[in-house]
């Protein structure tokens, strides 16, 4: 009886058993991850046009991004462009001079987590003892975490038709995506080294001159 | 259905064992039923994810001796590894490229028949081979950034083993302690982000005490 007690215990602490990594080992650097068509030759194109804000999106209206912190994300994009050989067409009434357009979005996000179910937490429970099983809250707890997304997609302008409306076809996708650290400098480097990161993957883009 | 048909598969041979053994020890002695109770230390071996050594195991065999050098019974161990994947460049598709750091999680629990031979039945010093064999329960977990991708599945399992059991006193069938160490192979699939397994052996080692 002793011996089936002792491993009816091992077995209902087997299920639970699954050991959580320690996330403190993740950087906190972006995520980046990049797209693009393949039967586009990005070296035929030599103009380019991007707009002077960035979109923020993902609540329930949208908005331009034009400050400071802005600036810096779009003073990158056309450093990395002109790098890579391209001409950035500045005034809007150009616009139709361009090759290629970038359009840059950016996505905050809250995430509240809302639970009254088990929780794999940091205390195990069998440090209270053998007799307890897993534990539980018995009413809802909250937390809550922020993320951040930057997008930079590039469309085609070369393949307008005169005369009618044709579907704009977004060439390259790249989106920086991670944890928020606040709305500062830290949080500005983040997104920088993202956009540095997504033209760095992204070697076919460069102009042949 | 194929996971299902593996479980049937097993569940049919571990039935036939005892069927066979059984009948021929009508009176089970108490004496002769043990349980082991083992940390253990595993590392994957053969597949490149979380393939770090990791101590976060436990082995549980509730085994009968049939005669005094053969046992056979049931186990089932629990096991994770993690390990760190520096941040890097690599290719989703042919067009697609995703830059990130990655932390892997390797989570298996397999289960089965176990058995074992004495290779010599000491006073105090018995050493013997045994093998487990089963079915196996895997989920592998890449986390980056703030999202995390795993993918379960089911597979066979397989496990030749060499120990040695230490009993304090005479008395082989009250208590002794267990060394073992063990190769194992098992042949589930997952696929996530970077790191897919097709097949994985893994090598470890356990201590623990037998009752």
């Amino acid at each position: 009886m002793k011996k089936i007690f002792l491993l009816a215990i091992a077995a209902i602490g087997l299920f639970s058993c699954e050991k959580d990594p320690d996330w403190d080992q993740l950087d906190d650097n972006l995520v980046v991850y990049t797209d693009h068509a393949n039967n586009v030759d990005f070296g035929e194109f030599q103009t380019y046009f991007l707009p002077d804000s960035i979109l923020i999106t993902g609540g329930t209206k949208q908005s331009y991004w034009k400050d400071q912190y802005a600036q810096q994300i779009l003073k990158a994009i056309v450093t990395q462009m002109h790098n890579r050989g391209y001409i950035r067409i500045e005034d809007p009434d150009q616009i139709e001079l361009a090759d290629v357009g970038l359009q840059v979005s950016y996505i905050a996000k809250t995430t509240q987590v809302v639970s009254s179910i088990y929780w794999n937490g940091w205390w195990d429970y069998g440090y209270w003892g053998p007799w307890w099983g897993n534990w539980y809250y018995p009413y809802p707890v909250t937390y809550n975490y922020n993320t951040n997304a930057l997008v930079m997609e590039m469309v085609d302008l070369t393949q307008k038709v005169d005369g009618t409306k044709s579907e704009l076809p977004v060439i390259w996708y790249a989106s920086s995506y991670g944890f928020q650290y606040g709305t500062g400098n830290a949080n500005l480097q983040y997104l920088l080294e993202g956009v540095n990161q997504a033209f760095e993957q992204s070697s076919y883009i460069k102009c042949n001159e | 259905m194929k996971t299902i048909s593996i479980i049937k598969k097993l569940a049919i041979a571990v039935c036939g064992v005892f069927a066979f053994v059984l009948p021929s020890h009508a009176q089970l002695n108490p004496d002769n039923i043990h349980l082991t109770i083992d940390w253990q230390a595993n590392t994957p071996s053969s597949s490149g994810f979380a393939d770090a050594l990791g101590g976060w195991g436990m082995n549980f065999e509730a085994t009968y001796e049939i005669t005094p050098s053969f046992s056979t019974g049931a186990f089932v161990n629990f096991h994770t590894n993690h390990d760190y994947v520096e941040r890097g460049t690599f290719p989703l598709s042919s067009t697609e490229m995703l830059t990130t750091d990655q932390l892997r999680s390797a989570y298996q629990v397999p289960f089965g028949l176990t058995s074992s031979y004495n290779l010599y039945n000491g006073a105090y010093i018995t050493p013997y081979v045994g093998s487990k064999i089963g079915a196996v329960f895997a989920r592998n977990t890449t986390y980056f950034g703030a999202n995390g991708v795993y993918d379960d599945s089911w597979g066979f399992y397989m496990s030749p083993e060499i120990g040695v059991k230490i009993s304090p006193s005479s008395n082989f069938n009250h208590f002794a302690f267990h060394i073992a160490a063990y190769y194992s192979y098992m042949t589930n699939h997952t696929s996530t982000l970077s790191g897919d397994v097709d097949g994985q052996s893994n090598i470890g080692f356990r201590v623990g005490v037998i009752f």
